[in-house]
């Protein structure tokens, strides 16, 4: 994903053993573990329609095929289109290819009613349906009911209050079978032939619609497009696979940005940054600037160990001692103050050299250098980091969590490309060009 | 990646008291009619038209250079009127777009060269490709990523974009500082040095 941040070149392993950006992993506060939208469970938690937010409970969603009934999209470009009033009268317009309910044989009326075409056999389809719902019904009845039920001693009862004789009833009408549905459909004997004069006349490819326009209106077996109801979304929730757990959930309302339950991974386990794109030549060792920022409460330690692959030739070789630093929680009062003009002149950065490759330390992000050798020229190098990280208290806002242990992770970072040689274009930099420079990986 | 630091020639960037740091070659139109909340950065060659209606940004909103932001209007039988503009906190509109939405949320990234037509509202955490265009009177709904012409939708967006444009805004802001004559210096040492190392090094390799 082509965002500011570039969230996509650092991929974390998730415990199902895909590799993910960290923002789009979960973590899981009963089992600890990384989760991802391939490993979680996946559910629907309600439908709302994407145009008007108008939300619409699930049964009532099938009910209605699952589209809005106040909202059409166009059968030409697939956007919403908008009521418009022309001299007192509503007709539905689409801006982008200028489509109106007019092309699709409707007329301008005083009400915003647009009638929905009629479909051949629906009301033959409806009642098969509900034909087999009930078939299906009875027969799990039957499955269900326990032949080797008690059979009592007593085999006549006297009638004396007529309940026998009610029950008995009863009993017949209940486990009757259904009846089955009048055949309607007859064959016809008589069948026209086929002139082939009618299947050879040339056909104007203007007037068929594309393969997508027919794909949103199955129903209609003629070939004039009509404007649909609008389909509508449907908003997911996650739960973990292990415990159970709910992972992110959202609010009721569409439009809301907060969401009930949040467990992102973005948030507990420490970021990890490139500080710059780096070049990779071969043969020769370059170093690679990292930060590490910690996003939870509590101070964490981490301890990030390259490592070396000698089959996967992609991998670069990484031969930096690893580096084990104490990373404090984050301070948002002396962030927000950094941020005035007047305290940026005097940000001091600590030089803490207790560890060779530790560079810079500020509350709390840590930059740390690594030295990588490509091995061979090619357009996509990774390197691969443990991350073995444990918090010092409860990382987790709920004060029940118990402590938690040492967690391991194992991170692949994309470098880019590798090259053979330092050209020309390589000593000519510029503060301009690292500015401006575009990826390419 | 981190966000890179971005210099800028004091003469050419003006800092107000609010922290908004707007270049001087921006074409701000009815500048009364503005209001940009604080900690907002106009790059340079932006078109704001704020003659005909109320322009209303957040706080840390990044407009790219050449950018026209224009307030959309309705056509009535009377006549047209224009709407008031409004755009949300931490959203970032990159270079050559041509704004006419009547509301932007907030947490929007807006991709390069984008055409986002008359009367569109764009919600909160959605994300808008580069060079797509999105017809007139659309709307875009929350965390979803549109793209292509017209555009559709191409992907959700992830649950974390609110953090994600938070952090991106708060450091492209620390990030954009004006050009000290030490600061120069410093970085035009470290280039010297990178220089130095890269012919030592391909000496090495001849």
């Amino acid at each position: 994903m082509g965002h500011v941040l570039r969230t996509d070149l650092v991929k974390y392993e998730c415990s199902c053993g895909l590799y993910h950006a960290l923002n789009e992993l979960y973590v899981c506060r009963t089992c600890v573990l990384l989760k991802c939208t391939i490993c979680a469970y996946q559910h629907v938690d309600g439908c709302f329609c994407r145009a008007c937010f108008e939300n619409v409970a699930l049964t009532e969603a099938r009910s209605h095929k699952n589209c809005c009934n106040s909202c059409y999209e166009c059968p030409v470009c697939e956007m919403v289109l908008t009521a418009r009033s022309i001299n007192d009268k509503h007709r539905l317009l689409c801006n982008n290819c200028k489509f109106t309910s007019l092309d699709a044989g409707y007329e301008d009326n005083d009400s915003q009613t647009w009638s929905k075409q009629e479909i051949i056999n629906e009301k033959f389809f409806d009642d098969l349906k509900t034909k087999l719902k009930e078939l299906s019904l009875f027969e799990k009845n039957e499955i269900e009911k326990n032949d080797k039920r008690r059979r009592s001693n007593m085999v006549f009862v006297s009638d004396k209050y007529g309940l026998h004789s009610m029950l008995s009833r009863k009993k017949i009408e209940a486990n009757a079978a259904p009846l089955s549905m009048d055949d309607k459909v007859i064959r016809d004997a008589e069948v026209n032939e086929l002139s082939l004069e009618e299947i050879m006349k040339p056909v104007d490819p203007n007037t068929i619609p594309k393969y997508e326009q027919q794909l949103m209106c199955l129903e209609n077996f003629n070939a004039q497009l009509y404007p649909n109801n609008l389909p509508l979304t449907s908003r997911r929730s996650l739960r973990c696979n292990v415990s159970d757990h709910g992972l992110v959930r959202s609010e009721y309302n569409p439009t809301a940005v907060n969401f009930r339950v949040k467990a992102f991974a973005y948030q507990y386990v420490p970021d990890i940054k490139m500080f710059r794109p780096t070049k990779l030549f071969l043969k020769v060792d370059w170093p690679l600037f990292l930060y590490i920022s910690n996003s939870t409460a509590v101070p964490v330690k981490v301890k990030l160990q390259p490592v070396n692959n000698e089959n996967d030739y992609t991998i670069v070789e990484c031969h930096s001692e690893p580096v084990e630093c104490t990373i404090p929680a984050p301070n948002v009062v002396a962030d927000m103050n950094d941020l005035e003009p007047s305290a940026r002149n005097n940000s001091s950065v600590a030089n803490n050299t207790s560890h060779n490759s530790v560079v810079f330390k500020k509350r709390h992000r840590v930059a740390v250098h690594f030295q990588v050798k490509p091995k061979f020229v090619q357009r996509y190098n990774y390197l691969v980091i443990d991350l073995i990280y444990q918090f010092e208290g409860n990382p987790f806002p709920v004060s029940e969590q118990p402590q938690v242990n040492e967690q391991n992770t194992r991170i692949k970072l994309s470098l880019g490309p590798s090259k053979a040689t330092i050209t020309e274009e390589d000593l000519n930099i510029s503060r301009e060009g690292i500015r401006r420079t575009k990826l390419s990986y | 990646m981190e966000v890179q630091t971005f210099e800028y020639d004091p003469k050419d960037v003006v800092e107000t008291a609010q922290g908004n740091k707007i270049h001087k070659q921006c074409c701000a139109h009815g500048s009364q009619n503005i209001m940009l909340n604080g900690s907002s950065i106009l790059l340079k060659d932006v078109v704001v038209r704020g003659d005909m209606a109320q322009v209303r940004m957040g706080k840390f909103c990044i407009v790219g250079e050449r950018t026209v932001i224009r307030p959309s209007y309705k056509q009535f039988q009377k006549g047209a009127t224009y709407f008031h503009s409004n755009v949300g906190d931490h959203v970032m509109i990159e270079e050559d777009c041509v704004i006419e939405a009547v509301q932007i949320g907030s947490y929007v990234h807006i991709g390069a060269g984008s055409i986002i037509g008359n009367g569109v509202i764009v919600k909160d955490c959605s994300i808008i490709l580069p060079k797509s265009v999105i017809p007139p009177n659309q709307i875009i709904p929350p965390f979803t990523v549109f793209g292509g012409n017209p555009a559709k939708q191409i992907d959700d967006a992830p649950e974390t974009t609110q953090l994600l444009m938070t952090q991106a805004t708060s450091d492209y802001y620390q990030q954009y500082i004006s050009e000290t004559p030490e600061l120069k210096k410093k970085y035009e040492d470290e280039l010297q040095q990178q220089i130095e190392q890269l012919k030592q090094i391909q000496e090495e390799l001849q």
